[in-house]
């Protein structure tokens, strides 16, 4: 391809998960032609739901995966929670697609790969950032300063939480900042008697329900894209027919689709972003064909790389030429470094007695959120920052709730 | 809700469809203000009648299999029948469907064949015979010939082993936790011993538990 031809699209989104699709969504809104790039299979919102709404008796093998077919395909997915019969196909063959680490530092790199990436799969708790957050690098001497202030992103927050239907309760806390919430989710008799004591016995702490990404009353807008009120049923994983959780399949990419801007492109892996060292400027994408195997090029005058952090870094340093021998806009040589997970299952629990004449109903897709106190409501020199804290109460006598 | 109720909404909802629904008049849903069913109904009409019953219908299960000529797949005449005692002692029938009702007996014999790996199968194996062996010892008899009270003072005996802290024997606890997995996830099990709602429609924080009755089994 020459750079004086003009490019085929104005936008090459990569990457169609969460950050893909609100790609998609936004620069197709604004008018501009947009190809959006999948290395998965396409699947269809609603269609390809095949283990949604399945009692377990409705399950083969009650809805669990073979021994034998778990330890050879999905030894890394397995680690997380939502991996089951009836999701199976929305993560990973492990043996496929393989990578190694250091064996002292192990990381279980959970994916999926199909139209709609991983957002098939989140576990949809959505919450701001605060100004204590952006500024902490600067207060406390670690890492570079952010470049850009809780002011700055605030009503991009407003926009993504309006349109994406989170709900939550307006608690007015500075390091945990409200947002453009739809009614919050209930606790139950339990949740609000341990947050009442918890409260009472730690006046500097709270305990709040979850926010999450689960329409808990429609707007317009919800609506108007076929999506519609959460039905409690806790499934969200095995795909929404509803369309109450938040996923690029029943929210952004029917939002962008209607826009009849978008073009979209499965089984396409991106190799590298091509670059013309004459106009100093990215042209488009190099894919390879998941089925031929066959190269293809697509050429756009931007591109965002929306296939997940290790993903987009792989892209980014395949993407070699004169100018960048070391990968695309990695001269400093700082890509593919200080990468951190999220720790996790670390935590405490309890067990609160009583409740026997009580109980709830519907099996509600959300926890309980404890926002960070410690160096902010509570001196602590154990910690530099802290941390806030999810958690999920869990029925003794029955099962989760 | 039963499942033909469910279809029974699913159905009509389906017919809705023709009649050109109008998103735009932003339908509410309050399923307070509702019943359930109709907050349901409510659901899949601003959908456009979007999900089809094929989609809430099973995926070919393994239940259809599990009848009263169900022939095993994994386990041998022998095995299979002290499989049988084994499940209809750990849960008998009483005011609510045991395991055999619920066919959990079966269950096990289908998870052995289909889910089970090549290592689990062989446990499962060693460990009946050493059942049997145990038996033997206690009683001159296998574990499905011994009579009941010399069988309920076995399992006594294997469950003290399998669950104490320095326990030596845990299988006893492993077979006992598939049972109870099977019988659990059976439409028996999870919907009459227990309650099952395949669409609740709502979430109620407090209230209670004489209206459910029994726990939830999801």
């Amino acid at each position: 391809m020459s750079s004086n031809m003009s490019p085929e699209f104005d936008a090459i989104v990569v990457g169609s998960g969460i950050s893909g699709g609100w790609a998609a969504k936004e620069l197709t809104e604004r008018g501009l032609k947009v190809l959006l790039v999948e290395r998965g299979p396409h699947i269809t919102h609603r269609k390809d739901y095949s283990g949604e709404g399945k009692a377990p008796w409705e399950m083969p093998l009650a809805g669990r995966i073979p021994e034998a077919e778990a330890n050879r395909d999905y030894f890394v997915q397995k680690d997380c929670y939502a991996l089951e019969g009836a999701t199976k196909k929305f993560f990973v063959n492990d043996r496929i697609h393989q990578y190694i680490h250091p064996k002292e530092k192990p990381f279980s790199w959970i994916r999926g790969y199909q139209l709609g990436g991983r957002s098939q799969l989140w576990a949809r708790q959505t919450y701001r950032w605060s100004e204590i957050d952006f500024r902490a690098n600067k207060t406390d001497g670690h890492g570079i300063d952010w470049p850009i202030r809780y002011q700055d992103i605030a009503p991009w927050y407003d926009h993504v939480e309006k349109f994406a239907g989170i709900s939550g309760s307006l608690e007015g806390l500075e390091q945990l900042p409200d947002g453009k919430f739809l009614p919050p989710m209930k606790l139950n008799c339990v949740e609000a008697e341990a947050k009442q004591k918890i409260e009472k016995a730690f006046p500097t702490r709270k305990m709040i329900i979850g926010r999450c990404a689960n329409i808990t009353e429609p707007t317009k807008e919800h609506l108007e894209l076929g999506r519609g009120q959460c039905q409690y049923r806790n499934e969200c994983e095995k795909g929404c027919s509803f369309g109450a959780s938040f996923s690029s399949l029943s929210a952004t990419l029917p939002a962008a689709r209607r826009t009849s801007n978008l073009t979209t492109v499965t089984d396409a892996i991106v190799h590298s972003v091509t670059y013309d060292h004459v106009s100093k400027r990215a042209t488009g994408v190099k894919i390879i064909d998941a089925n031929t195997k066959d190269f293809h090029q697509y050429s756009g005058r931007i591109i965002f790389l929306c296939a997940s952090t290790l993903g987009s870094t792989q892209i980014m340093m395949n993407s070699l030429s004169e100018s960048f021998p070391n990968g695309i806009a990695n001269s400093s040589g700082t890509l593919g470094h200080y990468l951190m997970d999220h720790i996790f299952m670390s935590g405490a629990h309890g067990e609160h007695p009583g409740f026997q004449e009580h109980y709830y109903s519907g099996r509600r897709p959300n926890g309980i959120y404890i926002p960070r106190f410690r160096n902010v409501t509570e001196k602590d020199d154990r910690f530099l920052r802290g941390y806030g804290f999810q958690g999920a109460p869990q029925d003794l006598t029955g099962d989760a709730v | 809700m039963t499942k033909s109720e469910l279809s029974q909404i699913l159905l009509c909802s389906a017919s809705v469809d023709t009649v050109n629904l109008n998103m735009d008049k932003n339908i509410k849903l309050n399923s307070i203000s509702l019943t359930r069913r109709k907050a349901i109904r409510n659901a899949v009409l601003l959908l456009g009648g979007s999900i089809s019953v094929a989609q809430i219908s099973p995926l070919i299960s393994d239940v259809a299999a599990m009848s009263a000529n169900y022939i095993p797949k994994f386990l041998g005449k022998h095995h299979f029948q002290m499989n049988k005692r084994l499940v209809d002692l750990i849960i008998p029938e009483s005011d609510t469907p045991g395991a055999l009702t619920a066919n959990v007996h079966q269950f096990i014999d289908v998870m052995l064949d289909g889910w089970a790996a090549a290592d689990t199968q062989l446990r499962f194996l060693d460990n009946f015979n050493n059942i049997d062996r145990r038996s033997m010892a206690m009683t001159g008899k296998t574990f499905a010939d011994a009579n009941r009270t010399q069988q309920i003072k076995l399992l006594e005996v294997l469950d003290k082993e399998s669950f104490s802290d320095n326990g030596t024997d845990i299988f006893f606890g492993e077979f006992k936790a598939l049972v109870v997995f099977g019988y659990y996830s059976s439409e028996e099990g999870a919907s009459v011993e227990l309650r099952y709602d395949r669409i609740p429609g709502g979430y109620r924080d407090c209230i209670p538990f004489s209206e459910v009755g029994r726990s939830w089994s999801t």
